[in-house]
């Protein structure tokens, strides 16, 4: 089975995420902060990570950091999920393209979540596996 | 003095005050423009018997003298009102005043009519002359200029206001954000376990509570929008399947007024902010909807090139009512709306300020009872090369007929 980790500080937003995963047949792994998620991550090296930007503490794009520098989840696919674009004017400077390591996320989903167009995206970052 | 205070309130009961003194009348009053209703609006009225007037409003006609004045944008000097065609006895039934003679000047500061000042029999008694009407002249000139000052001075203070609220929404989006999100994890996991149910009450209300939690959530989503700047975030997508998500989110809605929707493209991948244009679609294909009489509507999405390579349309067009050409002037502006209480005036704005966003244009036409048409031009990917954009792809519309290369 598939495995999709979603990290996110909103036990709403995970639930969401698990209700519309699980019945295309995924198992849905969840973690409610940036530390839990890397730990499960690695614990778990699952085929997509669903990443909240937005977390106290330690936020979503120092997990994605964290993520693809490690070996277990090197392979893992990364949506990010977002409350707020502005947040992601710095994907837009080379400054910041430069702390991402040379890689992207494969994808950035907007909150309020639209169940249709997460599956698609869902499904088009992970069709080449 | 009175030119120089700022709290229109204050200026026009020291105006009045300050015209009657001078005058050496016995009431005075001052009536402003409001150009919203295209009428004349007693503010405060200076004299003996003033109450029933403050709020009372006129339409600028030559049915009463104010009227007249605003109308013609002259004074007039009237010895005896009771003999003159133009004036409303009912002013002095209501009031108990007993009006004698009058002048009544347009108030004009730098060529925009403020509104109007009458002046109310002299206090000696004898009618107003020539020499009243000039210094009255002088007086309202005055006046207007003071006025003018404190009504820019108020919508300065109100553009303020209205700035902070955006700041406020703004500073508060990512709250509402995750609150909508919650909303419609529930009603998604709700809806799951629904699929199957019998038509029963519980169905019925239930879908009540979910296209209105839709509605709530597409104004927010525009309220958010449109309160705060954003570049856009560039995402290969499939415009045609967009298209199509829009077209069922609104399927209910479409179905209750008996109006059909299609959607088609010939498109297959564009580089463009897609939750973005999915507000801009959602407003759009929402108001055709609503543009359409009930029974026999129909709402069509198209998606396909534009003239030039790198730009691609998606048009909305619908078989409704269509617009008069003073409400297509206004379409786009923030706050204006032709559904009363059903619209906010965002949708619009909200849109516009999105393809703007995107370097796009929005093109409208409209035959008032055949229907309207929008149209989006929009660049097939964000302009200029190094704008980090994900998967490089070139900024040229993808035709549905090439094969697709795979990400």
């Amino acid at each position: 089975m598939r495995k999709a980790l979603v990290v996110d500080d909103e036990s709403d937003a995970r639930e969401f995420v698990r209700a519309i995963l699980e019945p295309d047949g995924w198992e849905v792994i969840e973690a409610e902060d940036g530390a839990a998620g890397i730990e499960k991550a690695k614990e778990t090296q699952p085929d997509l990570a669903i990443l909240d930007v937005e977390m106290p503490n330690v936020n979503g794009f120092e997990v994605f950091m964290e993520l693809i520098k490690l070996p277990e989840t090197a392979g893992t696919k990364i949506v990010m999920l977002t409350g707020v674009a502005d947040k992601l004017g710095m994907r837009f400077s080379a400054d910041d393209m430069g702390n991402f390591l040379g890689r992207e996320p494969d994808a950035y989903v907007e909150k309020p979540i639209d169940p249709d167009q997460f599956k698609r995206v869902v499904r088009d970052v992970t069709s080449g596996d | 003095m009175v030119a120089g205070s700022l709290d229109l309130a204050a200026v026009l009961r020291s105006s009045m005050h300050a015209a009657a003194e001078a005058m050496n009348a016995e009431a005075c009053s001052i009536l402003l423009r409001d150009a919203a209703a295209d009428a004349l609006r007693f503010h405060i009225a200076d004299g003996p018997q003033t109450r029933g007037l403050t709020t009372a409003a006129l339409p600028i006609d030559d049915h009463s003298i104010a009227g007249w004045v605003a109308n013609h944008q002259e004074p007039v000097l009237i010895p005896d009102a009771y003999r003159d065609a133009r004036f409303n006895r009912d002013w002095d039934l209501k009031t108990g005043f007993r009006t004698k003679s009058i002048i009544c000047a347009p108030l004009i500061s730098q060529d925009r009519q403020v509104g109007v000042m009458q002046i109310l029999n002299r206090r000696d008694g004898e009618s107003f002359d020539g020499y009243d009407l000039v210094l009255a002249q002088a007086v309202a000139s005055l006046i207007a200029v003071a006025i003018h000052n404190a009504e820019e001075h108020e919508a300065r203070i109100k553009a303020e206001r209205l700035a902070t609220i955006g700041q406020t929404i703004a500073g508060m989006a990512h709250c509402i954000k995750n609150i909508l999100n919650g909303l419609r994890a529930g009603s998604y996991i709700i809806d799951q376990q629904m699929t199957d149910e019998a038509e029963s009450k519980v169905t019925r209300g239930w879908k009540i509570v979910k296209k209105n939690m839709m509605l709530l959530s597409n104004i927010v989503m525009d309220m958010l929008s449109y309160s705060k700047q954003r570049e856009p975030l560039y995402q290969p997508c499939r415009i045609g399947d967009l298209c199509e998500d829009v077209v069922g989110l609104l399927q209910q809605q479409a179905a209750e007024k008996g109006v059909t929707l299609v959607t088609s493209s010939d498109l297959d991948e564009v580089c463009v902010d897609e939750s973005g244009i999915r507000r801009c679609l959602i407003n759009l294909v929402g108001n055709a909807i609503d543009a359409c009489s009930d029974g026999g509507g129909l709402v069509k999405v198209d998606v396909g090139a534009a003239e030039t390579d790198e730009r691609f349309v998606i048009r909305v067009r619908d078989n409704g009512c269509g617009m008069e050409p003073e409400a297509r002037e206004k379409i786009f502006e923030a706050f204006f709306s032709s559904k009363g209480g059903k619209g906010t005036g965002l949708g619009l704005a909200v849109t516009k300020k999105i393809v703007e966003e995107h370097g796009g244009e929005i093109r409208v036409e409209s035959v008032l009872g055949e229907g309207t048409e929008f149209a989006l031009v929009l660049p097939a990917g964000p302009a200029g090369e190094g704008s980090g954009q994900a998967h490089g792809d070139p900024p040229t519309p993808r035709r549905r007929t090439a094969t697709r290369s795979n990400r």
